[in-house]
């Protein structure tokens, strides 16, 4: 019975979180806290469950399958499938939200709708993740932006308004060009007649598209729906020229806000091409990789230079999410077995790290209500577990040898340098500048002289600790036994490599 | 005509509209006898008859269909499009009571005008002839015109509804014109005695021919429907007006009007439309002429409602301005020439009913607690008032066409309606158009929850009558999960027009 329907369980459990909340009255404020921490801790823990138990990792393809009819007038279903692609990062997004539940346990400000709103996020990211049907992926795609938009909009910084509105057209624009693109397969799929929305269907139908050479505004069917969901995925990831929402979202965005959307959000448009963008348009794929691993290239190198410059903390955090993002995408566009696994396990150590970071940058700015890096200097004497944490973080996040970064950055790398050694070469750079600015970083938060006013600086509370310690145990865990992922992944990404049969680089 | 319906069989068709007849004589008197009255039982009597005429269309929905009376014709796409006014008129005169409990103002002809206007529209969705049509049209039009003039508060009430009657006339005369040319071509006013015709002329490539009259009674529906090149009365008659009626024009009067266009297209030109198997379509050059003309207007209204309503601070100039982008969506619908595209179009107007009439009443809902109707006044609004805040940021969503709201499904069926009838065009335009107004419907949502209230906010009453309603249409508006009925309603009222 519970396995029947564990996938919609974790999908969907948040939503009871949310309506005990809205149940609540205002004033129960440790009620309130204590529900979000119950209804997100509970879809971890069947998370760890679906991890440990009925996942086999021996099968490629989607397991646990649930469905049935939705909208049968227009072929929509209901649709749920984890497979070792998703599995990761629905445990990722699980913990994550978990962790900002207590990451937002000094907000106060209409704490019943933070909360709840937040619950709501959670199931949009848990279902997207889950969803084996693109209608229902879409629709759990668009249920994140409200919450997101409020998020931002209510409970952010100064600028909160502008980078709310900002956030929510970038994501909505590029949603829409995936509207259309869905429009224009679900016909090409036969339509109100025969059509389908499931995505693997699809994902065998795909090839013919492709080989139907048809021009429609002189470019192939498939190329106009690789561009179409290209663009509404890159902007979430965000792929440079799209990624100017995201620092000011995350600037103005409080800590759990941001790190979830850097933990998880940004995952979504990465998971979205690999499950959806190049599967659907496999030849387009084939024609344009190349160009994407010149993006993915742009994005390490330019956003690594863009945050050496940067001397708000945040804001270089937010720049240095741009650049890990790039390794991503470089080793998506080799498409070779090593490039798939390292790309997909960037994607869950990015995710721990760059949570961590946030984490990090939020525990200073609570204290000193500021985050410009000149102005501090020596908290190492007075916060010395704050700082060993913070270490462990930022070297996870620079790639050190031994902690989780390196070996999806190395896979990475390596993975695509049968394919594009001279892109590979340039984005070394970006480790290099990379590791200046963390460790710039380091030295001006950490070392160096204390200023007076920061004399009686607390060091992190026990609640700070809880949130950020299973990151920095996932940061170490995964750097020293990485097969604990990649041994889930494997089969899947064998599986995707070998049914998208393209050859990249010739 | 087939009829073998006996006279009493035959009135026994038209009840309901018996039935909103007596409810508006009776309104009349009520509000003539001498006595003390107050004027929320005129609207309670009104609410009556309009349950009473709800109920016998309700029952109505099964019977077969029929032509009674020689002119008015019973049948899925009238029933329906009776009950969409019938309940819109409900809503409008239940915002109307409510506002009176607040405000203490209001007329008592409002109920009788918008009685009238309820059995225009009978008329107006239910006939296939062309004489009828227009009558409906000017019996919803002359009391539309007298609803917006009733509410003298000020110079603004004055000079909406002589904008409106100016403009309705001449959109009406130009329509009546276009309707003497295809009764001089066709020798009838019956719509599918004129499409007989019409193959004719079109197989014999009298394109031109056919072109004028429809393009002058698309006048008269694009008044009303407010198309560009049609529109330019409605932002200031919303604004004129006092909401309810706002409400009633952009949601009531429109949705009738749609449905008459429908039946009107899909019937008077079938036998040139590009219908599937078993019907009379047949491709030709006006077909073309016909799809080009209406994508046309429906691509210029879109862009023009959109782009106006960014700059807009008034609340109801703004949904005025949206309402304008919407009904070059259902356009769009329609424009496709395709049964599917007629479905589409139908039931994107009962979604808009949903999210337009909580719009409006959103509207009211603030302007009682801050006085204004600026975008300014609800100022953290949103947070004192949680339950409508909360409705209001769905009707946004929904106008938006953000899922899992109806707004969603039913831009999704127009886009794929338009899309594999060949506009693809219009669909790309929609999209984008969605992200335009994206900017604007959500300045309201920053307004009621983003900004600070600071130290001018009022207090505010509660209107727990209205609040009602509102999550009432939220929770409408929340179809997604049982968007199938919404969806066999638009194809159980079109297909009758199709297979006739």
């Amino acid at each position: 019975m519970l396995l029947d329907h564990l996938l919609s369980l974790i999908t969907f459990l948040p939503i009871a979180g949310m309506v005990l909340i809205l149940l609540l009255p205002k004033g129960q404020l440790n009620a309130i806290r204590w529900v979000a921490a119950g209804a997100s801790g509970l879809a971890l823990a069947l998370c760890c469950y679906l991890w440990v138990g009925p996942f086999d990792p021996g099968v490629g393809g989607i397991q646990l399958r649930e469905s049935f009819e939705w909208i049968p007038a227009f072929h929509i279903n209901y649709t749920l499938g984890v497979d070792g692609l998703s599995l990761p990062l629905l445990f990722l997004s699980a913990l994550i939200h978990f962790i900002a539940v207590f990451a937002s346990w000094n907000i106060t400000k209409q704490a019943k709708g933070y909360f709840a709103l937040l619950m709501l996020l959670e199931v949009g990211v848990n279902g997207v993740f889950l969803a084996m049907d693109f209608f229902l992926f879409y629709v759990f795609w668009e249920i994140m932006l409200l919450p997101m938009y409020f998020l931002i909009g209510i409970w952010g910084g100064k600028r909160r308004e502008y980078a709310a509105i900002k956030f929510f057209l970038f994501t909505l624009a590029g949603s829409v060009l995936m509207l259309v693109a869905m429009v224009a397969i679900w016909l090409k799929s036969g339509g109100l007649e025969n059509g389908t929305f499931d995505i693997l269907t699809l994902q065998a139908m795909a090839p013919a598209w492709g080989a139907d050479g048809t021009l429609f505004l002189g470019m192939k069917f498939t190329t106009w729906i690789f561009w179409f969901l290209f663009i509404g995925f890159a902007i979430k990831i965000p792929v440079f020229p799209f990624h100017t929402w995201l620092p000011d979202a995350h600037v103005e965005a409080p800590t759990p806000i941001s790190v979830i959307l850097a933990g998880i959000l940004l995952k979504l448009g990465a998971y979205g091409m690999l499950r959806i963008n190049f599967p659907l348009a496999p030849d387009a794929f084939q024609q344009f990789a190349y160009a994407i691993a010149v993006l993915g290239a742009i994005n390490i190198v330019y956003g690594a230079y863009v945050a050496m410059g940067q001397t708000d903390f945040k804001r270089m955090v937010a720049y240095s999410s741009v650049s890990h993002m790039g390794y991503f995408l470089l080793g998506a566009a080799a498409w070779t077995f090593t490039g798939l696994n390292g790309a997909t396990l960037q994607l869950f150590t990015h995710g721990t790290s760059s949570a961590m970071l946030f984490l990090i940058v939020g525990v200073v700015y609570d204290r000193a209500h500021h985050r410009d890096l000149n102005d501090f200097g020596g908290l190492g004497k007075r916060m010395p577990y704050y700082m060993g944490l913070s270490i462990i973080g930022m070297f996870a996040a620079l790639g050190l040898p031994g902690l989780s970064g390196f070996i999806s950055e190395a896979m990475t790398l390596m993975g695509s340098y049968e394919v594009y050694p001279v892109l590979v070469i340039i984005s070394t750079l970006g480790i290099l500048m990379t590791a200046a600015f963390l460790l710039y970083a380091i030295q001006r938060i950490f070392l160096g002289k204390l200023p007076e006013k920061y004399e009686n600086m607390p060091d992190i509370s026990g609640r700070e600790a809880f949130c950020m310690v299973p990151f920095a145990v996932l940061c170490i865990l995964v750097g020293i036994l990485p097969h604990l992922v990649l041994d889930k992944m494997g089969a899947t990404m064998e599986l995707i490599r070998e049914q998208l049969a393209v050859t990249i680089g010739g | 005509m087939p009829d073998a319906l006996s006279y009493l069989d035959a009135l026994k068709y038209i009840l309901p509209e018996v039935a909103v007849t007596v409810g508006l004589c009776a309104v009349l008197i009520w509000d003539l006898l001498p006595g003390r009255k107050r004027s929320q039982e005129g609207a309670w009597l009104s609410l009556g008859f309009l349950a009473l005429a709800a109920l016998l269309l309700i029952q109505r929905l099964d019977w077969r269909e029929a032509t009674v009376f020689g002119m008015v014709r019973v049948d899925p796409l009238a029933t329906v499009f009776k009950l969409f006014i019938t309940s819109a008129v409900g809503f409008v005169l239940a915002f109307d009571l409510a506002d009176r409990r607040q405000t203490g103002e209001g007329k008592g002809e409002t109920y009788f005008l918008l009685l009238t206007a309820t059995l225009g529209s009978y008329f107006l969705v239910g006939t296939n002839n062309l004489i009828l049509l227009y009558l409906g049209l000017e019996t919803l039009g002359l009391s539309s015109y007298a609803l917006a003039g009733i509410h003298k508060r000020d110079r603004f009430g004055a000079e909406a509804a002589l904008k409106y009657v100016v403009y309705g006339a001449l959109a009406s005369g130009i329509l009546l014109y276009g309707v003497s040319l295809l009764y001089g071509m066709c020798g009838s006013f019956e719509m599918h005695e004129m499409a007989r015709y019409l193959v004719v002329a079109a197989d014999e490539g009298r394109s031109a021919q056919l072109l004028l009259p429809t393009l002058l009674v698309m006048v008269g529906f694009g008044f009303k429907l407010s198309l560009f090149p049609f529109q330019w009365w409605a932002p200031d008659v919303y604004q004129g007006v006092s909401t309810p009626v706002a409400a009633f024009l952009a949601v009531g009067s429109k949705g009738v009007a749609l449905a008459a266009l429908v039946r009107f297209i899909a019937v008077t030109y079938s036998g040139l439309l590009r219908f599937g198997e078993g019907t009379l379509g047949a491709e030709t050059a006006f077909t073309g002429d016909l799809v080009l003309l209406l994508s046309l207007m429906a691509g210029a209204t879109m862009l023009f409602g959109n782009l106006a309503a960014l700059r807009q601070t008034n609340l109801k100039r703004l949904l005025a301005y949206s309402s304008i982008g919407h009904a070059g969506y259902i356009l769009m619908g329609v424009a496709a020439l395709t049964e599917q595209g007629f479905q589409s179009a139908v039931a994107y107007t009962f979604v808009y009913y949903m999210m337009t009439l909580g719009a409006f009443g959103m509207v009211l809902y603030f302007a009682n607690q801050s006085g204004s109707e600026d975008i300014s006044g609800l100022r953290g609004l949103g947070l004192k008032h949680p339950l409508a805040g909360v409705a209001t940021v769905v009707f946004l969503a929904g106008l938006t066409g953000l899922p899992p709201t109806a707004g969603f499904f039913g831009k999704w069926y127009l886009m794929t309606a338009a899309w594999s009838g060949g506009l693809r065009w219009l669909a790309l335009l929609t999209a984008l158009m969605s992200v335009v107004s994206l900017f604007y419907y959500f300045r309201i949502a920053k307004a009621l929850f983003l900004t600070d209230a600071g130290e001018a906010a009022p207090a505010g009453r509660r209107n727990p009558v209205l609040g009602g309603l509102l999550a009432l249409l939220a929770a409408g508006s929340l179809f997604f999960l049982y968007f199938e009925p919404l969806l066999d309603a638009a194809v159980f009222s079109v297909g009758s027009l199709i297979r006739w």
